[in-house]
């Protein structure tokens, strides 16, 4: 088969179910094994590498531990600093010439309804019978013409709880633009492969993705369609912001909260700004349907399949932008839930860095240094510096309570001190950011959230040692996700749908 | 199936336009900036380099910075908990360099660099101010030159004290709390906040600033039509708009007592410490306090102030959005005035010394007071019409002119004219502007007052001493460290061991020990005042004195000490 993964998916409309599940859930990775996280089987070559790696950084441990020690914090404190730098100057750039596209509500009415595009909207859900209803109650919310508007409720076949909640909402399998499409069972079970399956048998000319609970704001496919009208084509997305709301709920909702009002209104827009690839966020992501057809859509193995196509996108030179419009989900209240749901998140920034890095050379080529700066320092360094934040809590804990020569016999000042205050000014700076960013978004009564929310970073952290733990001791990983399907049912049920890793 | 080959994209439009950031231009701003730095740096190279005539806090503070890495005990503790920590802290990674350049450390022209550069970074704040007020582009330049030029400014931008930080944060805070006051956009309360938040890890009395500002915030906060709803809310939002703008200086102050905590003991060594400023206003007697003295200095620094201030508000008060136009008035009020007033009761209650620069806030809160009264009515509108424009930007710098020029003259003669109300700045200024002019300099002068401090320094390296073996308080000694070609070879204040070595030098390798003979705090003269007398201690041998270069100068004993240790 010679054809490109575009012209696969273009033309699998009009094949059989199998071929279409079976492009859905292979047809990228088998296209294109370098852009996808399927994992590739153990190879000798790589074998001998790491092994090679490991044996030079355990012999280094034990003939130069203080130098390895020193060099190790030497590097996540340098990490820390450029983060922190970056983010700041996200901010600046964000606050100064804040790129998120506005149409207004006059704007976005005039379109006359004749000259709207078909839109089809995914909805992914997976045993969520309780919320079916109200997804087909949002949907008909949306102000736009149903004759043009497609939603497919993307059910697995054997979530037969789910699809039956849908039916008798829907009254059967459709109703107006809501229809049911069965997601047969097969590897990988996830929410990328059934999005993959309802871009293949639908139509129309821009795709966006809701998760169940999702509330979209009314205008916002109109918002989209002129944004992109205003845009050209080279904009192959626009990611519209994603609250909460339900903050008020107990503390961790209002962390979250403060947390996705900075990631929306000041950290995504800074890095569309300065021109790197944008980790999409889970869902409100519209997309121009020629342009994901392109890329190849969806990684169906990666665990943030959404952060994975905006690299992507990048990659292949399409641009994504802010639209000016807020989709409110529900925020995870529960602890645990979290620090699960966070840890697929943070294993799945990891793996979209690792698949795009594996060739570097070609990388800088495609996104330029200053697109793998901005990769680096988002898309890596946010999982990896959650990972090792306990350590600098431990260095400040043992300035405190050690003598500073004891300090001195572990550490060089030289590092320490830089670390010590490139932490305490990060985090500084974090706290002051959340702060100042409640008041800018009119919700100063989590201001004592955002005061507190080093705590917070106590769960990343957890959360993020998960993710690292599995990715390095367990190379084999994501293929036993897709496996233990049912073993983690609990888990994913209480998932927030904003981005379920792994839908099964 | 073919499988590309390894990092094919499915797809690659065609290279478009980069989106790049923005470009490297040289904008108004920093021309400003580089321009008033290469003036500052050139006075400070005539006045430090040639004529020696660096202040004594500043070189103290560049030797404690130099110590950090060359003292025997190098260790970033030794930045001191007297004094605030962000000047000595800047110039600590710059203190290396005394290996290229010895003058750097030796006569504290690092310091002068970083008044410079704080200075200068005023003027560029001044500027962007007055660009940010709309003031019209003649009465602009005029206010950000006559500033720039203003005898006080450019003595404390060429010579390493810390009123030029002082100065340059609370002008950038203030340009950040007239931005809030017009816009409402709290990220110009963070830069704001943050900016007194610095200023207090600076200078001291910016706590005070924040305290006040706090006030204002709340006031104009709470008063200003939000757009939230409900009571609880907006009380939220005054809550948090104060937290903003005072927290970092909260953070700032807690912090920084906490670190004096655990290094040293005492959260507040400004107050307790043997070299605090209690000490340091005991040691200097009691001296006649009146009320007369502050006025006087400060109608030097700012004659036309009371005039102005009304003429701000009376315009303040006929612009049609009133209550902002009297809010953005009440900001430097309250940002200048109340270090002013702070300054003005610890006088009075003899809590601090009587120096001009302690009034020096007086200058930018002028400026700021002048700039508000020449802003553009319309905030908004571009420009406007021409004709009727010129004879209002003319009649801008002519205003300019008569306030900033009045206290350029006045300021400038009392610098030459005052040794007693304006004794710092008389004498290095006056003799360096008769240098200058060929005249005979007046006595006695500052300059040249650390000759007797290298002369020790030189003595002290030719008898190429081990390390730690020379005992010096440097609190009393820092001109010496700072001299030395090899400051490694002392045991100084903030060293391991200073205190035993004190108690008991013969036992702690001390070789020689240094006392100083003129007045101020010296550890060593307090504990071994019987040094040369029949009280004295067997062991210590006198090894000649140096006198003071200047009346301003320390005198040194030298005391060497005996290689067999004897009891008292």
């Amino acid at each position: 088969m010679n054809s490109t993964i575009g012209q696969r998916l273009t033309d699998a409309g009009g094949q059989g179910p199998d071929e279409q599940l079976a492009l859905a859930a292979h047809g990228f990775a088998e296209t294109h094994p370098e852009l996808s996280a399927r994992p590739r089987g153990p190879r000798r070559s790589r074998q001998v590498v790491v092994a090679a790696v490991l044996l030079v950084a355990i012999g280094l441990t034990v003939l130069r531990p203080g130098l390895v020690l020193a060099g190790s914090l030497g590097i996540f404190v340098l990490l820390h600093c450029a983060t922190t730098l970056h983010r700041l100057e996200l901010i600046r750039r964000a606050v100064h010439d804040d790129p998120t596209l506005a149409v207004t509500d006059v704007e976005a009415r005039a379109v006359p309804d004749a000259e709207l595009p078909r839109y089809t909207v995914l909805v992914p859900a997976y045993r969520e019978p309780a919320v079916i209803a109200s997804v087909v109650a949002g949907m008909s919310a949306l102000d736009y013409p149903h004759d043009r508007l497609e939603v497919l409720l993307l059910l697995e076949a054997d979530d037969e709880e789910t699809i039956a909640a849908a039916r008798s909402a829907l009254g059967g399998d459709r109703s107006g633009p809501t229809r049911i499409v069965e997601v047969p069972p097969g590897e990988p079970r996830t929410k990328p492969k059934a999005c993959n399956l309802g871009l293949i048998r639908s139509s129309g000319e821009f795709v966006t993705i809701f998760d169940a609970e999702d509330r979209p704001e009314p205008l916002q496919l109109r918002r989209a369609v002129v944004a992109f009208r205003r845009v050209g084509v080279r904009v192959a997305c626009l990611q519209a912001r994603l609250s909460y709301h339900n903050a008020e709920q107990n503390i961790l909702t209002r962390w979250f909260t403060v947390e996705y009002d900075t990631w929306f209104r000041w950290l995504l827009p800074g890095l569309m700004a300065t021109g790197a690839p944008i980790p999409l966020g889970g869902t409100s992501n519209h997309i121009r349907r020629d342009a994901l057809v392109a890329v190849g859509a969806w990684d169906p193995w990666n665990v943030t399949e959404d952060a994975d196509l905006g690299l992507r996108l990048a990659r292949c030179g399409y641009r994504v932008a802010m639209l000016g419009s807020t989709t409110e989900e529900e925020a995870n209240s529960d602890a645990i839930n979290w620090v699960k749901q966070r840890s697929r998140w943070y294993k799945g920034y990891l793996q979209s860095f690792l698949v795009h890095a594996r060739h570097p050379v070609a990388l800088t080529r495609q996104v330029g240094v200053r697109g793998v700066v901005g990769m680096v320092l988002f898309v890596a360094a946010t999982p990896v510096l959650a990972a090792v934040n306990p350590l600098f809590w431990a260095l400040t804990g043992l300035w405190i309570v050690a003598h500073p020569s004891a300090v001195a016999a572990l550490f060089p000042p030289l590092v320490y001190y830089p670390g010590l205050a490139v932490w305490m000014l990060g985090g500084f700076a974090a706290v002051i950011a959340g702060v100042a960013n409640v008041r800018a978004a009119g919700k100063p009564h989590l201001a004592g959230a955002a005061l507190i929310s080093p705590l917070y970073w106590v769960l990343m952290s957890l959360a993020a040692i998960k993710a690292v733990v599995q990715l390095v001791t367990q190379p084999s990983y994501w293929e036993k996700t897709t496996h233990g399907l049912d073993t983690t049912d609990r888990e994913l049920d209480a998932d927030t749908p904003e981005r379920p890793g792994a839908m099964a | 199936m073919t499988i590309l080959a390894a990092g094919t994209l499915p797809v690659a439009l065609p290279r478009g336009r980069r989106i790049r950031g923005l470009r490297p231009r040289l904008s108004s701003t920093s021309g400003w900036f580089l321009g008033a730095l290469a003036i500052y740096v050139a006075i400070g190279a005539a006045l430090v380099l040639v004529h020696d005539g660096v202040m004594e806090d500043a070189l103290a503070r560049v030797s404690a910075a130099s110590s950090v890495w060359s003292s025997s005990d190098p260790k970033l503790a030794a930045i001191g908990y007297v004094w605030t920590p962000l000047p000595v802290l800047v110039m600590v990674p710059f203190t290396p360099l005394r290996a290229v350049w010895p003058e750097l450390v030796s006569r504290g022209y690092l310091a002068a660099l970083l008044s410079a550069v704080a200075m200068a970074a005023a003027v560029a704040s001044t500027w962007g101010l007055l660009g940010d007020l709309r003031v019209r582009p003649l009465p602009r330049s005029v206010v950000t030159v006559l500033f720039a030029l203003s005898p006080m400014v450019v003595f404390y931008a060429s010579n390493g004290m810390t009123e030029a930080l002082l100065v340059a944060l609370l002008l950038a805070a203030a340009r950040g709390l007239l931005d809030w006051v017009r816009s409402g956009n709290p990220i110009a309360l963070v830069a704001a906040g943050l900016f007194l938040g610095l200023g207090y890890l600076a200078r001291y009395e910016a706590l005070v600033a924040a305290a006040a500002l706090a006030v204002l915030v709340a006031v104009i906060s709470a008063m200003r039509p939000g757009t939230l709803r409900g009571p609880a809310r907006r009380r939220d939002a005054v809550v948090v708009d104060v937290l903003l703008a005072a927290g970092p200086t909260a953070v700032a102050f807690i912090l920084w007592a906490l670190i004096s905590w655990l290094v040293v003991g005492s959260p507040f060594e400004q107050f307790t410490s043997a070299y605090g400023n209690a000490a340091l206003l005991a040691d200097a007697g009691t001296p006649s306090v009146s009320i007369a003295t502050p006025a006087r200095q400060l109608s030097w620094l700012a004659p036309v102030l009371a005039p102005l201030l009304v003429l701000a508000v009376v315009v303040a008060l006929v612009r049609r959005d009133r209550w902002r136009s009297l809010a953005l008035v009440a900001v430097p009020v309250t940002m200048f005035g109340s270090v002013l007033a702070f300054e003005w009761a610890t006088y009075l209650t003899g809590n601090l010394f009587g120096f001009l620069r302690y009034q020096i806030t007086a200058i930018p809160l002028v400026v700021v007071l002048l700039a508000l009264v020449l802003a553009r009515r319309d905030l908004k509108r571009g420009r406007s019409r021409r004709v009727a424009d010129f004879p209002r930007a003319v009649g801008g710098g002519l205003l300019a002119v008569a306030v900033l020029g009045a206290g350029a003259v006045t300021s400038g003669s009392a610098m030459l004219d005052e040794p007693v109300d304006a004794t710092q700045e008389y004498h290095r200024v006056a003799p360096l502007v008769a240098s200058a002019l060929g005249h005979p300099a007046p006595s006695p002068s500052a300059l040249g007052m650390w000759a007797s401090d290298r002369a020790v320094a030189a003595r002290i390296d030719a008898m190429h001493l081990p390390r730690g073996s020379v005992l010096v308080d440097s609190g009393a000694g820092f001109a010496v460290v700072a001299a030395s070609h090899h400051p490694d070879s002392f045991l100084i204040t903030s060293d391991d061991g200073f205190d035993t070595a004190l108690a008991d030098p013969p036992a702690h390798g001390i070789r020689v020990v240094l006392r100083s003979e003129s007045g101020g705090v010296d550890a060593v003269r307090t504990r071994w005042s019987s040094f040369g007398t029949p009280a004295g201690p067997g062991w210590a041998h006198p090894a000649g004195g140096v006198a003071p270069a200047t009346p301003f100068s320390s005198a040194w004993s030298l005391w060497i000490v005996a290689a067999t240790p004897s009891p008292r």
